[in-house]
């Protein structure tokens, strides 16, 4: 029994002595980079929540960049707020990138669990909670379950990006 | 006697919001020359220290720091609501809550009827050169939260303007 009790507090010891090696890294699985700029998806959420008062300010915890609020502006190209149909340029992929890199970095394991469940339970990420209004959320409930702007955030995240819905949601909200 | 005076000033204190306090140290003193009211401190801030405004500004001409007088301010909000502000002598306008509390965002879209709608238009001496904004307001009132500095930066449009034709 001694004997046991000896082998046991080795093995245990043995496991606790084992590290991760320094320079180990998580992988996210994030939804598709490409439909969030192509599909609109980025558009939209730049339009909805990026603006300058909200999600368009670089203290926000979520920070979105485009041409409807912050400018990313990395090499100083004098990028300003507003889009092209105003005088100004649209968002850049650089933008985009920085936007995504944003909402997957939020919570990247619950973001890896709703995209490798295939987007079934997106209420998981806090992004949707809060849009939806579940989550207490200064902007308010800004999107309903079903809607164009839940869609267009909803599908993207299950892998197929809803362009129309995307596009709808651009227009027919402020 | 001093205890109580003590204790009502940690209350007062412990009920002051830092974040607010900051903001308002930030803004800096007023100028001497100009009374506290209605033409102070343009171009700053409003909804800042005025917790009963509900919206409020300053409009210049196109060379950003030429105030207008007169100018229209007109504001739909997400639910359609309307109102109408007008600019003072040194540019200044706000909407106290009392008068109308807007139902955010406010911003350009197209509505269940399909007619476009602008949420913010500022018309100065010209009524077919208005401005209109293009993107919305999310939910701050003080149009120097995002218009601020003296021109388009990648955090913010520069000062509100509207181009004004001289007689």
């Amino acid at each position: 029994m001694k004997r046991l009790v000896l082998v046991g507090m080795a093995i245990a010891i043995g496991i606790g002595c084992t590290f991760a090696p320094a320079d180990e890294r998580t992988g996210v699985d994030g939804p598709d980079l490409g439909q969030f700029e192509t599909a609109g998806v980025g558009d939209f959420l730049d339009h909805r929540c990026g603006s300058l008062d909200c999600h368009g300010s670089a203290t926000r915890n979520l920070i979105m960049y485009g041409c409807y609020g912050l400018r990313l502006d990395p090499n100083g190209t004098g990028l300003a707020p507003g889009c092209r149909a105003s005088g100004g340029q649209n968002t850049q992929t650089q933008e985009y990138e920085a936007t995504y890199r944003s909402i997957v970095g939020l919570e990247p394991a619950v973001m890896t669990a709703v995209v490798q469940g295939g987007g079934a339970h997106p209420e998981l990420l806090t992004l949707v909670r809060k849009a939806r209004g579940w989550d207490s959320h200064k902007g308010g409930a800004l999107v309903t379950p079903g809607d164009d702007q839940d869609n267009c955030i909803t599908s993207w995240l299950a892998g197929n990006a809803d362009s129309t819905a995307c596009g709808n949601a651009l227009t027919n909200t402020p | 006697m001093k205890v109580r005076v003590l204790i009502s000033v940690l209350v007062l204190a412990a009920c002051a919001d830092p974040v607010r306090s900051a903001e308002r140290s930030a803004l800096g003193p007023e100028d001497p020359g100009v009374p506290q009211g209605e033409t102070h401190r343009p171009g700053q801030p409003c909804l800042v220290c005025h917790d009963d405004f509900s919206m409020g500004g300053t409009i210049y001409q196109d060379d950003l720091t030429t105030p207008v007088e007169g100018a229209t301010i007109n504001l739909v909000d997400a639910d359609g609501n309307q109102f109408q502000a007008t600019s003072n002598s040194v540019g200044n306008f706000f909407i106290k809550k009392s008068d109308w509390q807007p139902v955010y965002p406010i911003g350009s879209y197209v509505d269940a009827n399909g007619n476009g709608v602008i949420g913010v238009t500022v018309v100065g001496t010209d009524p077919n050169n208005p401005a209109q904004m293009i993107t919305h307001i999310g939910r701050d009132g003080s149009c120097a939260t995002c218009h601020f500095g003296s021109g388009p930066t990648a955090d913010s449009p520069g000062p509100v303007y509207v181009t004004v034709v001289q007689p």
